[in-house]
């Protein structure tokens, strides 16, 4: 794919309403999370705070990318991805999981609970944009 | 000695006219790092600063209104600098004993190294500056505790404290440009947000007397 078609695409991407959950119960990474994204993309947003809120807003909004913290109250980020992937409609939206710790036995644990990927914080927001269009044009290059 | 759930600050409560600056300044800088991080292009390296900044200092303005100072300063530390094992310690003149708060992470043989050497760990480096780890070669007293940075602050003119980071997290080699002005915004801060704490909400955080 050329830069140009690439730059298309992308643009296409965003500006097709596409929808992201992003799921975290520290305030200060959904904030750098939701302005990173807010301003840099066009994606509509929509926010959750623990992993059965994140279920449920799963389930009721059907985004097109999901971006979970792993260690939340209520129900953990691993247990989050395992409920969403019993959900038909869940199950090839892409997850990709925010880890404080890197270590292989997290990353194990993550894809082993259904998650497509990770990023690790502190949150960067060219690194958390770069993954996130990546995997959204991904997507809607196999629904068209 | 000051005894648990004593607050360190005692001495002095800050006026109701300053606890509305303080407010006031923590939100106009926060909103001015809002527009400096969102004027910058993304992969200039002072975006990501900007936005942590801006992350910290709302955080900050948010604790000062909800009496949860000490806590933001735990999540800052945890989410936009990569520390999860961060001690709060302070001590004042009158004072024969150093009081602690801490994240949650840290093991028994590290809060034994808390116990004993705190009031070492609030003198050295000197007290009044930030001390950061310069990296392996670095063989002062701070970094054999596995301090990563210390950061001084003052209550009022007779009680000081640090916040003092310990191990980071894996992915995190060292402290960078942009965790230095995290620092220096939690330096100039944590005095007055905690004072204010005291003020507002009759300080409600838990200190222990080590």
């Amino acid at each position: 794919m050329s830069d140009t078609q690439y730059k298309s695409q992308r643009k296409t991407a965003q500006q097709s309403g596409q929808k992201i959950l992003l799921v975290d119960d520290s305030s200060t990474t959904l904030l750098i999370e939701e302005m990173t994204l807010r301003e840099h993309t066009q994606y509509e947003l929509v926010l959750a705070r623990d992993g059965e809120e994140a279920v449920e807003k799963a389930i009721a909004e059907q985004p097109n990318l999901i971006l979970m913290d792993v260690i939340m109250p209520r129900m953990n980020g691993f247990d989050a991805c395992r409920e969403m992937r019993k959900h038909e409609a869940l199950r090839k939206v892409p997850i990709i999981m925010v880890t404080s710790r890197g270590e292989s036995c997290n990353v194990e644990q993550g894809f082993e609970s259904g998650c497509n990927d990770y990023v690790t914080k502190p949150i960067n927001g060219a690194e958390l944009v770069e993954i996130v269009n990546g995997y959204l044009l991904v997507t809607q290059g196999q629904s068209q | 000695m000051i005894s648990k759930h004593e607050s360190p600050g005692s001495s002095r409560n800050i006026p109701q006219a300053d606890l509305a600056g303080l407010e006031r300044d923590l939100r106009q800088l926060s909103l001015r790092y809002m527009r400096q991080s969102v004027e910058v292009p993304l992969n200039h390296k002072d975006q990501a600063v900007r936005a942590k900044l801006y992350a910290a200092a709302n955080a900050l303005h948010l604790a000062v209104r909800e009496g949860m100072v000490a806590d933001a300063i735990f999540e800052i530390s945890s989410n936009l600098i990569g520390c999860e094992q961060v001690a709060l310690l302070v001590t004042g003149k009158q004072r024969d004993g150093v009081a602690f708060s801490g994240s949650a992470g840290f093991n028994p043989q590290q809060l034994e190294a808390i116990r004993r050497n705190a009031k070492r760990i609030l003198e050295e480096a000197p007290a009044d500056s930030i001390y950061i780890k310069t990296g392996p070669e670095d063989r002062s007293f701070l970094s054999s505790l596995g301090i990563s940075a210390r950061i001084p602050f003052w209550l009022d003119s007779a009680t000081k404290g640090a916040i003092v980071f310990f191990d980071l997290l894996p992915q995190r080699n060292g402290l960078d440009a942009g965790d230095r002005e995290l620092l220096k915004l939690l330096c100039a801060y944590t005095g007055p947000c905690l004072a204010a704490n005291k003020t507002k909400h009759q300080e409600t955080f838990r200190w222990v007397q080590l």
